[in-house]
């Protein structure tokens, strides 16, 4: 279980991290969300211990995280790094190595993930060989082929396909399954709403949104609908309630000041009869992001 | 502590397998393997030249039939210059001497081929001389006693002396040039190897940092494990290399003095052991200091081409400091013998210093001392400097970025 009690730090004058808490037990997975310089990066240097916090504290198990913790960290950075002129094997041996896993026991271990996140190439390839994508996917199970009960993927999915973001998808859920606490940074709400069972969002190092994935949606309340009916924009926009109708091709979204509005909406839509589509949502996770970030904190 | 040797079999295996360093383990081969090859040629070619002499007076050819000499070997056979000049003309002998005996003068000329083998006439001329003058003291009724008595040259020793805290040291003779030459060689390896061991060690350390792997390293090893570790990577490949340059050094010493003159003429068992201890010190301290520094200065760029940039500051203290010990050779300024004592520069100047004998003991080992101070501090300083720049990619200035706090 790691926890993050008030966490705070600055660089000269700007404020990285403000007090910041969360905690991700075993098996559960931390979305962690935020535009570019929220401070993602800076909270996982923390934990890691490679940044020390201004104050606050970061616990692994109840204790404070030290180097001695390391070998059960699988650290996946933003900026990816391979050493181009190893082979597939030398790299992830020598990575795992470093995380304690003796390369008698990676060797063995690498066909098997080589074949789960579908890598093509040999193992004795060159790095330099390899595909971007495929290269992705070797820095990935170098990352996670020591079974770490901590993981930290800093913006993993950014450059897969959607073919290889499920592999990765159903790595990490693998990893769930054996027990690993795992924490990861995302700007695709997709995949952060597809696998976060919790998610914690960053607004200029502030936190904004904090809290188990559903429940956050839901405080949001069911303030969108979206329907197929004979009524046209102006009858919409004409309902009590309505604040905005957005068209699409076969049907509309609309924006309600509270929930209550749907029934008015209902009563309305279905007076003739049967309607092909009434569907009444919290806003997605997509847009609270963006209202999220667009709030002002001055 | 295991990955300690972890991180440091990986800067060891994989540059063992890099051209740079492969090229550099075998620059001490191919330069052996070019002066075996010039010697060689050089043997080859030069093959002992064959001249005939002919005289009008048998006795004194006869006499000089019997000098013997390396330089020249006399074919007998030819004794008039008829069949010398036959024999010149069919290039089967690359000259004749005539010799012309008209009363007490002896009268001596040497035609030889221009694309014949070249006679060293030294040799030769000492022989007919000799024979003159034991001709001339018959005539005069000298026994070979008194000839020997006459001929004797004044003796003459030369003796060179060094004072170490005031007291007189006598050295055997051609010492000097023992020490002198030791310590050439060894501030040449000095530089040598400074420069490029350390752009060789920060290339290692901006290349991972460039591509971004220092992240994930520093995140499985503490960045100062890391940073001995890498270290002493590079002092096993810098090891490894001193053994290849001196099996090269041995050979080529045991093959070449038997062909270079040069060579053959020093007594190698003159080295005195001290020089070689406190040579051998300024080498391995002086290496460190740079290397150490060097690993430091690699972490500080952002990306792996700014790497000379970051790396020239001390190569160019280096080139100074070898540049410097050419002077020390013959002179002892105040200059000179400040920078013996500064480290960064005294690893190339006290050595000359010290072998020359402008500098005592007691200096080398001050100097010494010096020196393992001054890398204690620059480990020191560069294990934060490491640690602290790492993960530092902004764009300030390298040299801005030393003296930032964190």
């Amino acid at each position: 279980m790691l926890q993050v009690k008030n966490l705070n730090k600055s660089f000269g004058q700007m404020k990285a991290v403000v007090d910041e808490n969360f905690t991700v037990n075993d098996g559960e997975i931390l979305g962690l969300i935020g535009q570019n310089g929220a401070g993602k990066t800076t909270t996982f240097r923390m934990i890691l211990g490679l940044l020390k916090p201004d104050s606050g504290s970061v616990l692994w198990n109840g204790h404070p995280f030290t180097r001695k913790d390391t070998d059960t960290v699988g650290f996946l950075p933003e900026e990816r790094g391979l050493y181009l002129k190893m082979t597939v094997e030398e790299q992830v041996v020598y990575f795992a190595e470093l995380r304690g896993q003796k390369p008698a026991v990676t060797k063995q271990k690498l066909d098997d993930w080589m074949q789960r996140f579908a890598v093509k190439g040999k193992r004795t390839d060159k790095i330099k060989d390899l595909s971007k994508g495929n290269q992705q996917k070797v820095q990935l199970i170098a990352t996670l082929i020591h079974e770490p009960k901590l993981v930290i993927l800093d913006e993993p999915f950014s450059g897969l396909d959607p073919v290889n973001a499920s592999l990765l998808e159903d790595g990490i859920e693998r990893l769930k399954s054996q027990g690993s606490a795992i924490i990861f940074s995302s700007h695709d709400m997709g995949n952060v709403e597809k696998i976060s069972d919790k998610l914690l969002m960053l607004r200029q190092g502030e936190t904004v949104l904090n809290g188990v994935t559903n429940e956050i949606r839901e405080s949001f309340g069911d303030t969108r609908i979206f329907i197929q009916s004979p009524l046209t924009t102006d009858e919409l926009l004409a309902i009590d309630g309505v604040i905005s109708v957005k068209k699409y091709q076969a049907g509309f979204e609309l924006k309600l000041t509270n929930p209550e509005v749907g029934k008015t909406v209902f009563a309305a839509a279905t007076k003739n009869g049967y309607i092909r589509e009434f569907s009444q949502q919290p806003p997605t996770l997509d847009e609270i992001f963006r209202m999220k970030a667009g709030v002002s904190h001055e | 502590m295991n990955k300690f040797w972890v991180v440091c079999k990986q800067v060891i295996r994989k540059n063992i397998k890099s051209p740079t360093y492969i090229v550099l383990l075998l620059m001490p081969v191919l330069l052996l393997g070019f002066m075996v090859g010039v010697a060689a040629i050089k043997n080859h070619t030069s093959e002992t030249p064959q001249i005939a002499i002919v005289s009008n007076n048998t006795t004194f050819r006869n006499a000089l039939l019997k000098s013997n000499s390396k330089d020249y070997t006399i074919k007998r056979s030819i004794d008039t210059p008829k069949k010398a000049e036959k024999a010149l003309s069919q290039e089967t002998l690359d000259g004749y001497l005539t010799i012309t005996l008209t009363g007490k003068q002896v009268t001596a000329v040497y035609k030889s081929r221009t694309n014949g083998n070249t006679l060293d006439t030294t040799s030769l001329k000492s022989s007919l001389n000799s024979l003159k003058m034991q001709q001339t003291a018959t005539r005069l009724g000298l026994s070979p006693t008194q000839l020997t008595e006459l001929f004797t040259p004044a003796s003459f020793k030369k003796q060179s002396v060094s004072y170490s805290n005031g007291k007189e040291k006598t050295q055997k003779n051609n010492q000097q040039d023992i020490n002198s030459l030791l310590a050439m060689v060894v501030t040449i390896l000095i530089y040598i190897f400074m420069v490029s061991y350390a752009s060789l060690i920060a290339q290692e350390v901006a290349t991972e940092k460039g591509s971004r792997i220092m992240e994930i390293l520093v995140s499985s090893v503490a960045p100062q494990v890391q940073f001995f570790a890498k270290v002493t990577g590079m002092f096993a490949l810098i090891l490894l290399q001193v053994i290849i340059t001196a099996i090269c050094g041995f050979l080529g010493m045991k093959y070449l003095s038997g062909n270079v003159q040069f060579l053959k003429d020093l007594d190698l068992s003159q080295i005195q052991p001290n020089i070689l201890i406190i040579l051998g010190l300024f080498f391995i301290l002086g290496i460190t200091l740079y290397t150490i520094l060097a690993a430091g200065l690699g972490a500080l760029v952002s990306r792996a081409d700014q790497v000379s940039q970051a790396v020239s500051p001390l190569t160019m203290i280096g080139l100074v400091a070898y540049g410097a010990s050419f002077v020390a050779m013959n002179s002892n300024t105040f200059l000179i013998k400040l920078g013996s004592f500064i480290p960064f520069v005294s690893q190339s100047i006290m050595p000359v210093r010290y072998a020359v004998g402008n500098a005592s003991t007691t200096d080398a080992i001050v100097s010494l001392i010096i020196l393992a101070i001054a890398i204690v501090l620059v480990t020191w300083f560069t294990t934060r400097l490491y640690a602290n720049h790492v993960l530092d990619y902004s764009d300030k200035k390298i040299w801005k970025r030393i003296f930032k706090r964190n």
